[in-house]
């Protein structure tokens, strides 16, 4: 046989046998493959959703795979969203549980990950996972001290990007699966920003009294909060006649959370609606009530009642910084951060500018739940 | 039996300087030791006791490290201590979190000793400089550890309020900037002895006068750290930290006096030197401003450290004897 | 063939010796049953393919001798890549791409190259046994060494009690490289004392 012709007989040949015993193998293992991937997806669902007689299965787009599970009859008892997003290595995929109402997670289970052995890879430890049970997107994450509520979750010392990606990737999930089943996000600031606490005590808030006395030597800005004795009208006028000259009518609208939301009407049909709203700043606490006019919620002026002398470097009590607010509508954003932005941030402080950003804007959202319930 | 070397006519070539003061390998070395002293001083004094015994930790762990290799080795024991060991002992401690557990400090000298210089044949022949060596592996292997950073003078707090976010961090990653004063006397988080930059220039000083380290090498690493930061900073103030915060933060002026400066990495040149200091003066700027990390100095000394041989080749010294000048001036 | 048995185990032993296939060796051998998975597949892959090819040595023309190798080997590696996936689902998302990888393993086409295509069939099968042997023992002690001091199990059970404070670094490329490094020192020192003896 010439050495031309051998050459293709030869190849041709261990081509096909290899192709056909490749094919044999293929096909008796594909079933059992396919079972493997399924039942891995399952145990997943199972471990973040209760309950789960059988689902249901629907994909949403390349990353995203939303699980209806039901139980024996048939009812919906939760959703499964297995989503992939970018960690601080490589991709991340993760199954998140939701509720029926598909706003409050009930599970995470960490599917895949290259993240860092020992650091990132810790997001598959069970005490990171459990605290997104009855947690509610959007969520925050924090350093340095436990969650104070059900937006926050704690992150992973030394591995804050690894948890700050799976808290954007679960908070994806649960936009993702809103617009499917149609619930909306709880109405939280979405540009809250995760605050670095780490250089002030690990000690709880109201402990830290002592050590910020130490740090900062100064007394920190404090007015005297309301007394509870005194009528709910006149706290309202106490408080609104500040930014408000003529008010007919001003009533307080008491909060769950102590924060106070007041409304006054003035002539001419105005009304302003007043809202305290408190957070986290750079170094300790910030309070503040913020007075809007309605129907559009424009700022008409924000009185600060607590701030930590030194925050911003003292500049936080820049008039420059706060008149910008003033004649603004609800929500403003911050300069630099979209082709939208309002406020410009105090020089060498964006931390704290960007909390009050979110306060203010909080401000408003408060003062539109509070507004519902006067009505109700 | 091999006669006697002088009694053999041989023409013997041996590259320059041929003339050799009495500023040998010993006196520099322990020289260098005593220039270390300021930023010790200040290093203890803002950060006590521990920070001392993590310094005598890394010297010993260096010291004996180097012997017991140079011993299993076979060669001259010596060398262990003519002193560079121990300011690669104390140069490691000196980056180092002011909190470490003393072992880790241990391993990290062991290992910046034995792998950063031994195995490529001791002194003078490493490429890498072996005090951040050791810390680079100590970063990998413990990388908790190494992040984690206290307040000065820390026991006069309670114990879970000490930790704190170096300067260069809280720039970073929660937009804060930290006084100048500060920053220059020391009373910041950070490494022993990258605090004070005040306690660095004394001794760097010390070393500049001796004519022990190059200045124009340490000025071109500054120098191009403060302009690329300035311009940046010129383009975006509310995204970059001005240049001063650059030279007065974190480890640049530790390196920039005692690090790159390292007789044995730099070029030999001065011209090489000077494109050596802009090199890792670039990288400085770019881990720090748009890397994971919040300080650069250690990884751009030791990628400059990789690019050494080349730009010996580039900048080859001058031959005597064969050029057009007259004259020997460099 | 003894001889062609041995000689993969210590002399010219794979990756310690002719340095090749490191690229697996360093990236898989992060915990020892991951390294014993991966030097199993070589195993298989290595042995039954110098078989074949052995086998069939005389009727490959010279001229196309590389692609029929590639070939048979491939095969080969896909059986062991499919089989791991259907039996031992968790042990093949670990090893990830590298089963595939396989097929560039230099260390398989070596051989087929420089004995299995020139040798009788015992003889192959002899010196496939012999370097899947020698980078097996190199890849699991590799693997336990740095499962040891980067989480202080082996195999999965816990050695080192809880005062043993993890190096990271060992489960990540650093580490690998620079236990591989003192392995083949350890390596080249054994070679130069016997070699002066």
């Amino acid at each position: 046989m010439k050495v031309e012709v051998k050459m293709v007989v030869v190849l041709t040949a261990i081509a096909l046998i290899s192709g056909g015993v490749l094919g044999v193998v293929y096909t008796k293992t594909k079933p059992k493959i396919q079972r493997n991937l399924e039942l891995a997806k399952e145990n997943a669902l199972k471990k973040v959703v209760a309950n789960v007689h059988s689902y249901e299965t629907k994909d949403l787009d390349r990353y995203t795979t939303v699980f209806i599970a039901k139980d024996e009859a048939g009812h919906v008892v939760g959703y499964g969203v297995l989503i992939q997003g970018s960690g601080f290595q490589g991709a991340i995929k993760l199954m998140a549980g939701f509720d029926t109402t598909g706003t409050k997670l009930t599970g995470l289970e960490i599917i895949e990950n290259v993240e860092t052995p020992g650091l990132g890879n810790r997001i598959t430890e069970d005490w990171f996972k459990k605290q997104f049970q009855g947690r509610i997107p959007p969520i925050n994450v924090v350093k340095g001290r436990k969650p104070e509520n059900e937006h926050e979750i704690q992150a992973i010392t030394g591995a804050t990007i690894s948890s700050r990606s799976v808290v954007r990737i679960v908070n994806l999930a649960q936009t993702k699966l809103a617009s499917v089943i149609g619930a909306a996000p709880s109405p939280e600031p979405k540009e809250q920003e995760p605050v670095d606490t780490s250089s002030v005590s690990k000690t709880p808030a109201h402990e830290e009294a002592e050590p910020l006395a130490q740090r900062t030597g100064k007394n920190r800005v404090r007015r005297p909060e309301k007394v509870q004795a005194e009528q709910p009208d006149t706290i309202c006028l106490k408080y609104m006649s500040k930014f408000v000259q003529k008010i007919l009518k001003c009533k307080r609208i008491p909060m769950p959370d102590s924060l106070d939301v007041f409304v006054a009407y003035g002539p001419n049909g105005r009304e302003m609606v007043g809202s305290m709203v408190e957070g986290t700043g750079f170094m300790d606490r910030i309070k503040l009530l913020v007075v809007m006019e309605k129907p559009d919620f424009r700022v008409v002026g924000i009185d600060i009642l607590q701030m930590a002398e030194g925050e911003a470097f003292g500049k936080g009590q820049d008039s420059a910084f706060w008149s910008q607010f003033i004649g603004h509508p609800l929500p403003v954003q911050l300069k630099g951060e979209s082709e939208t932005g309002d406020i410009d941030a105090i020089s060498g402080a964006t931390e704290t500018s960007r909390t009050v950003i979110a306060l203010v804007n909080m401000a408003k959202v408060r003062a539109e739940k509070a507004l519902t319930t006067l009505k109700s | 039996m091999p006669k006697k070397q002088e009694e053999r006519k041989l023409l013997i070539i041996t590259p320059s300087p041929h003339i050799k003061s009495r500023a040998d390998t010993r006196k520099v070395m322990w020289t260098t030791a005593l220039s270390l002293l300021p930023p010790v001083v200040a290093g203890v004094y803002f950060f006590g006791f521990h920070a001392l015994l993590l310094i005598i930790v890394c010297v010993v762990s260096a010291v004996a490290s180097e012997w017991l290799f140079l011993k299993a080795r076979n060669k001259d024991t010596s060398a262990a201590f003519d002193g560079s060991a121990v300011i690669t002992g104390i140069l490691l401690a000196l980056v180092l979190p002011p909190k470490l557990p003393l072992w880790m400090g241990a391993v990290g000298a062991a290992f910046g000793i034995i792998f950063g210089k031994q195995v490529f044949g001791g002194l003078g022949y490493n490429i890498f400089n072996p005090a951040l060596i050791g810390r680079a592996f100590l970063m990998a292997a413990f990388p908790v550890a190494l992040t984690t950073w206290v307040k000065p003078f820390y026991w006069r707090f309670p114990p879970d309020a000490i930790t704190t976010a170096t300067p260069l961090a809280l720039a970073k990653f929660s937009h804060q900037m930290t006084p100048y004063l500060k920053l220059f006397w020391g009373n910041v988080g950070g490494s022993i002895g990258e605090t004070s930059a005040f306690a660095i220039l004394i001794g760097g000083g010390f070393l500049i006068a001796r004519k022990i380290i190059d200045w124009t090498l340490t000025a071109s690493y500054v120098g191009t750290v403060f302009v690329l930061g300035g311009i940046l900073w010129l383009i975006n103030p509310q995204k970059y930290p001005d240049p001063l915060f650059h030279v007065l933060a974190g480890g640049l002026l530790l390196g920039a006096f005692y690090m790159i400066t390292d007789l044995v990495t730099s070029p030999l040149t001065r011209k090489g030197r000077i494109a050596y200091g802009i090199l890792a003066g670039i990288l400085v700027i770019i881990i720090r401003l748009w890397g994971g990390y919040p300080e650069g100095v250690m990884f751009s000394i030791l990628i400059a450290n990789a690019f050494r041989p080349w730009i010996d080749r580039i900048f080859v010294p001058r031959r005597f004897g064969t050029g057009r000048r007259p004259g020997g001036k460099r | 063939m003894k001889k062609a048995f041995v000689n993969g185990l210590v002399k010219e032993n794979p990756v310690l010796v002719a340095l090749l296939g490191l690229c697996s060796v360093l990236a898989v051998s992060n915990t020892a049953i991951n390294s014993l998975f991966m030097a199993g597949s070589v195993t298989f892959v290595l042995v039954f393919s110098s078989f074949i090819i052995s086998i069939i040595r005389k009727l490959i023309p010279d001229q196309v001798r590389i692609p029929s190798f590639i070939v048979v080997i491939a095969t080969f590696v896909t059986i062991a890549d499919l089989f791991l996936k259907a039996y031992f689902p968790e042990i093949s998302k670990n090893l990830g791409p590298f089963v595939p990888l396989i097929v560039v393993n230099c260390i398989i086409l070596a051989r087929q190259e420089a004995f299995a295509s020139k040798n009788p069939v015992h003889y192959a099968v002899a010196d496939a046994l012999g370097m899947s042997i020698g980078y097996a023992w190199v890849i699991i002690v590799l693997g336990i060494v740095r499962e040891l001091l980067g989480f202080g199990t082996v195999f999965g059970h816990r050695v080192l009690g809880s005062w043993f404070h993890p190096f990271v670094v060992m489960l990540l490329p650093p580490g690998a490289f620079i236990t591989l490094g003192v392995m083949v020192g350890i390596m080249r020192w054994l070679q130069a004392k016997t070699a002066k003896s």
